[in-house]
C-alpha cells in the first residue's frame, strides 16, 4: 500500500495528524495496514492548502432533540442526539478537565 | 427544559455522498500518562431534505476558541478526507481534500458477518467506518479467563472494504 506524507512548511511538531486508510478483513486477526495515507490537520494544512469559509451561528440542542438556532428556526435531530451529546461532553471533560470547570463557571 | 449551548454549520451532500464529521479533542498534559493525546467525538447533525440534496447542519456543544475538525465523505467508491476549523463564527475548510479508494465497497460473495479478533489499543483510538452505513464499528469488550486479560471483538464482513483512521501526534520538526 502507498502512503502520502503531506509536509508542512511550518513547524508542525506536536499538531494533530489524520492518519486514514481503506482496509479488507481478511481471515486473519484484524490487522490495520501499516502505513496509510497521512496529512496535517489544523491551520498547517487549511492555511497552506488554501481554504473556503463557511457560516457558524450560536444555537442550542434541547433534550427533544431540537437544534434552535439564533433567528429561531428549528432544526429536527435524532432523538438520542440530546444524550450522545451529553455523553461525549462526559467523554471529553475525562480528557480535559480543566476545561470543563472553566465551561462550568462561566455557565454560573 | 435543559439545553446545550453551542455553534452549528451547515454543509450540503451531493446525490450518493454522505459527510460526517469529528470533532478533535486534545488531552490535557498532565493526563498524558494515562490517555491518548488526540481523541475524536462524532458530531451530531440534523438532516433536511432540499429537492434530492441532504443538508446536514452539524452542531459542536461548547466549543472553544478553536476547534479541529475532520470531514469524511463517504462516496461510491471512495472516502473523501478533508479537515475544517471551527473559529469564531466561521469554518475553514480546506480546498484540497485527499481522497482514498476502496478495493471492494460491495461483494459479489454473499458474506455473513464475522466476528474478529480486535483488541483496541487504549493509547491508540482507532475509529472502524463501514462505507456503506458510515456507521462506527465499536469492538466489544470482553475478559479472557484463560489468559486473565481484556481482549476484544469486532462484527465485520470478510472481503468488504472498511475505513479507518486515527489522530496522531505529529512527533517530526520540519
Amino acid at each position: 500500500m502507498s502512503s502520502t506524507n503531506v509536509h508542512s512548511k511550518q513547524n508542525t511538531a506536536g499538531l494533530a495528524i489524520v492518519a486514514g486508510s481503506a482496509f479488507n478483513v481478511t481471515d486473519k486477526d484484524l490487522e490495520f495496514p501499516p502505513k496509510g495515507q497521512i496529512f496535517e490537520t489544523v491551520s498547517a494544512y487549511i492555511e497552506e492548502q488554501g481554504n473556503i469559509e463557511i457560516a457558524a451561528g450560536n444555537g442550542f440542542v434541547t433534550e427533544n432533540g431540537d437544534l434552535v438556532r439564533q433567528d429561531g428556526s428549528v432544526a429536527k435531530m435524532k432523538k438520542e442526539s440530546y444524550k450522545n451529546i451529553i455523553n461525549a461532553k462526559k467523554e471529553r471533560s475525562k480528557y480535559s478537565p480543566s476545561k470543563s470547570i472553566e465551561t462550568e463557571q462561566a455557565e454560573r | 427544559m435543559d439545553k446545550i449551548q453551542g455553534k452549528h454549520f451547515s454543509i450540503t451532500d451531493p446525490q450518493g455522498v454522505n459527510t460526517v464529521i469529528y470533532r478533535v479533542n486534545k488531552t490535557d498534559k498532565e493526563l498524558l500518562q494515562e490517555y491518548p493525546k488526540f481523541t475524536v467525538q462524532r458530531l451530531e447533525y440534523a438532516e433536511e431534505l432540499n429537492g434530492s440534496l441532504k443538508k446536514k447542519t452539524f452542531f459542536v456543544d461548547e466549543p472553544e476558541k478553536e476547534e479541529e475538525l475532520v470531514i469524511l465523505s463517504f462516496g461510491q467508491d471512495k472516502v473523501v478526507v478533508n479537515m475544517g476549523l471551527l473559529a469564531d463564527d466561521k469554518v475553514k475548510i480546506a480546498k484540497r481534500p485527499i481522497p482514498i479508494k476502496f478495493d471492494t465497497l460491495y461483494s459479489e460473495k454473499e458474506t455473513e458477518y464475522k466476528e474478529f479478533k480486535y483488541t483496541p489499543d487504549l493509547k491508540r483510538p482507532i475509529s472502524i467506518i463501514d462505507p456503506e452505513t458510515t456507521e462506527e464499528i465499536k469492538p466489544v469488550l470482553y475478559f479472557d479467563k484463560e489468559t486473565n486479560e481484556v481482549k476484544g471483538k469486532c462484527k465485520l464482513k470478510p472481503y468488504k472494504s472498511y475505513f479507518a483512521f486515527e489522530i496522531r501526534e505529529n512527533k517530526e520538526d520540519v
